[in-house]
């Protein structure tokens, strides 16, 4: 019996998240007809609240797809892979997990684009990480600059301009790479810990500044102002504050005509022709098992996913799996911990309980090659962030270690100590290498009883080294503001996380990597991969601004070169 | 306490009450764990969100009372309050494996509930006249902040209504109420 299938479409998207929801708004706008499959449904602000027990600990985002296909996490080969201890909540929807990320909008700095050249010109081959498979990005700044912009202008992007066309410019980041225009928007309202955090790092010579964030600090494109709830992460914005792709770009893709969304669609199979190329893909949707065809497949799911669906795609052209030819599927994979450093200021109300998550004060003095690398042991850095919204049933978890876990003593500090709490967050580019991948797990499956991604990665010795080396800053920066105590989040690898990156590395070498420079496959030329999985490293940075850049570059160059793409 | 939900036998409850005014006691500071209501919060939600942890909450609370009864000669309810606290720090003290290693699980589990109702939003039924808002200086949630409540040093004043929960009509989906979409499991961090 011949399977139901829909009308051929110029493009199918797998995933409708920050990259996929990108592709489907500019292809469409550019006259492509577009499909966009995604497996969760469309979420709107009326549902979404301040409720810290519904949003962080039940986690009422996290249904469906995602949490039936949990990969499996180990340390090492050779070691048995369980379900993770800890995982970070991602979510299945139109906007994906965007909708409940703090929406900080960063550009990576120049050179995170060049980590491997930069690191031998200045430091010497000898300084790279033994195992390391750290390289430079197919492109540069430069190139993707024009894209940052665009991003930061459709989704209103508030910040404050560090280096404008080469010119340092006051307040901002020193650091960041030249940018053609300033912010659409001015920085989010400064709170009395950000302004506390900002001296403090003047005293210490370094250079604080209000990173960017997708929240309109004032009434941008339609949508009005944060009003500074506190609740960003774990939760949507019940405002509509928040810069998402479902609220600019894909209505007026939809009512284009030319953008069909299809919701409750879990994506199974990518299928192939006899001459290997993609021909569309299968979905189940309603119990039902459809197939969708389609002239150029564009594969938008988070890291696991996408690496999931390409092996799971096995055929006789493609027996390793799909793109899969060199073995590379699945490698280079790494990701964020979420490292936290808190500081008790004794006798003082810190009233960082509301904010944007963008209500931030940042510093890059320890990002990148910001800093003399030359005794330190490592290379890379990363961002260290004095953040607001601290969340009440999250931080009464995290009292410092001798205080007691329970009984009087923690009462006493439930009391008097959580109120004079602030918090630092710490990103750590944590480097790829050798033995580091994402593969099928053999023994574990979802409940329709396909394989659930299994992750083989622990720390190298430069991710230690350099955790250590921020966390100490860290701790100086709040002493500098005047911390009685200061203690850190447990440092434990976190390999199911909502900042992974790798698994279909970009690159020129067909070899080394999976995909091209605009995420088409070197095997498979009308499949392109999108987001954070072809991200060659991590960097000291969160992913979505990039990730929505480089998705415009792809979809303009797939739209200007489409007849050499699908012939 | 009369319990609304009935998820915890009178005994169960009993028991579990006698744990939670040790981790969270009343004293000069304000209300404990009791006062506030958290078995309150607890019965409720293994009647609904939590109703996957029903059973190990009553094998968790036999397997205390036997630990009890081995190190101090009784249940955990007929001791001594100093007597209960030796017994809760031996339980948190079980090795991760071997035959101890569920009731030490169990313990964490209680605890995070614990800290859960006791300072949760009043309409899970814990938090009673937001007597945990209160004790950590927290003013009650609102969806809107302004600038001087961003201020270092201020004292917010509680928000009126606090104790009655979410100035929000509607509430939201995953609240708790039964036919609402379960949680995903403990290993959420």
């Amino acid at each position: 019996m011949a399977e139901p299938r829909r009308r051929a479409a110029d493009v199918v998207i797998v995933g409708l998240g920050a990259a996929g929801g990108m592709a489907a708004a500019r292809l469409a706008a550019s006259g492509l007809t577009v499909v966009g499959l995604e497996a969760g449904g469309r979420y709107t602000a009326d549902q979404f609240t301040v409720d810290e027990l519904a949003n962080d600990r039940r986690q009422w985002l996290v249904q469906g797809k995602t949490s039936r296909e949990v990969p499996t996490v180990r340390l090492s080969r050779g070691s048995a892979a369980a379900p993770p201890v800890r995982r970070q909540l991602m979510m299945n929807g139109v906007g994906g997990s965007k909708i409940h990320s703090g929406c900080g909008s960063v550009r990576l700095m120049p050179w995170h684009f060049r980590p491997r050249s930069e690191t031998i010109a200045r430091y010497g081959r000898s300084a790279l990480p033994a195992g390391s498979t750290l390289t430079d990005w197919p492109f540069g700044y430069d190139e993707l600059e024009p894209y940052y912009d665009k991003v930061e202008r459709m989704f209103g992007v508030a910040g404050q301009a560090g280096n404008l066309k080469g010119e340092i410019q006051p307040g901002g980041d020193p650091f960041e790479g030249p940018r053609a225009q300033p912010f659409p928007l001015p920085p989010l309202r400064r709170t009395g810990w950000n302004l506390l955090m900002e001296r403090a790092a003047r005293d210490l010579g370094w250079h604080p500044y209000p990173p960017p964030a997708a929240v309109n600090s004032l009434p941008y494109d339609g949508r009005p102002a944060c009003t500074y709830c506190g609740s960003c992460t774990h939760n949507g914005c019940w405002t509509d504050a928040k810069g998402l792709i479902q609220l600019t770009g894909l209505p007026e893709a939809e009512r284009s005509g030319n953008l069909t969304v299809v919701t409750g669609a879990r994506v199974t199979e990518i299928l192939t022709g006899r001459d290997g190329r993609a021909t569309g893909v299968a979905y189940l949707a309603g119990g039902r098992r459809l197939e969708q065809r389609a002239a150029v497949v564009l594969l938008a799911g988070f890291v696991y996913e996408n690496v999931r669906l390409l092996l799971l795609s096995r055929s006789p052209a493609h027996p390793r799996g799909l793109a899969n030819r060199n073995g590379q599927v699945g490698r280079h994979f790494t990701a964020h911990a979420l490292r936290m450093t808190f500081g008790e200021f004794a006798g003082r109300e810190m009233n960082t309980w509301s904010g944007a998550t963008g209500q931030t004060t940042a510093v890059s003095n320890f990002n990148a090659d910001n800093f003399d690398h030359a005794d330190l042991g490592f290379i890379g850095g990363g961002r260290i962030a004095a953040v607001m919204e601290k969340k009440l049933l999250t931080a009464a978890r995290q009292p410092p270690p001798g205080t007691g876990r329970w009984g009087t003593a923690y009462k006493n500090w439930l009391a008097t100590g959580l109120r004079s709490m602030a918090s630092v967050a710490v990103t750590v580019d944590e480097m790829p290498h050798e033995a580091a991948y994402l593969d099928l797990d053999p023994s574990h499956t979802d409940d329709e009883g396909v394989p659930v991604i299994r992750v083989t990665r622990d720390w190298i010795d430069n991710d230690r080294r350099q955790a250590a080396f921020l966390r100490h800053r860290a701790e100086e920066w709040l002493r500098a503001a005047g911390a009685t105590k200061v203690w850190h989040s447990p440092d434990v690898v976190q390999n199911v996380v909502a900042h992974a990156y790798g698994g279909t590395r970009m690159g020129d070498d067909p070899r080394l990597s999976v995909v091209d420079q605009w995420g088409f496959c070197h095997e498979v030329p009308n499949l392109g991969i999108l987001g954070p999985s072809t991200f060659p490293t991590a960097s000291g940075l969160a992913p979505v601004l990039t990730i929505e850049a480089a998705t415009w570059r792809t979809a303009d160059h797939l739209a200007a070169n489409w007849h050499t793409r699908t012939r | 306490m009369p319990l609304s939900h009935h998820s915890l036998s009178e005994r169960e409850a009993a028991t579990l009450a006698c744990v939670l005014a040790r981790l969270i006691p009343a004293d000069e500071s304000g209300p404990g764990a009791t006062e506030a209501g958290v078995i309150n919060f607890i019965d409720g939600a293994l009647a609904g969100p939590m109703r996957q942890q029903r059973a190990g909450y009553a094998e968790g609370l036999t397997a205390l009372d036997r630990l009890a009864q081995a190190l101090a000669g009784a249940p955990f309810g007929e001791l001594a309050g100093e007597t209960q606290d030796e017994v809760l720090r031996a339980v948190e003290a079980l090795p991760q494996d071997g035959p101890g290693a569920a009731l030490r699980a169990w313990f964490e589990m209680v605890l995070g509930d614990c800290i859960d109702g006791f300072l949760s939003d009043p309409r899970y039924g814990g938090n009673a006249g937001a007597a945990g808002w209160r004790l950590v200086g927290y003013p009650g949630p609102s969806l809107v902040w302004t600038e001087e409540e961003q201020q270092l040093d201020q004292r917010i004043p509680p928000r009126p209504g606090m104790a009655d929960g979410l100035a929000r009509p509607g509430g939201m989906p995953g609240s708790g109420a039964p036919g609402e979409p379960e949680p995903p499991g403990a290993a959420n961090g």
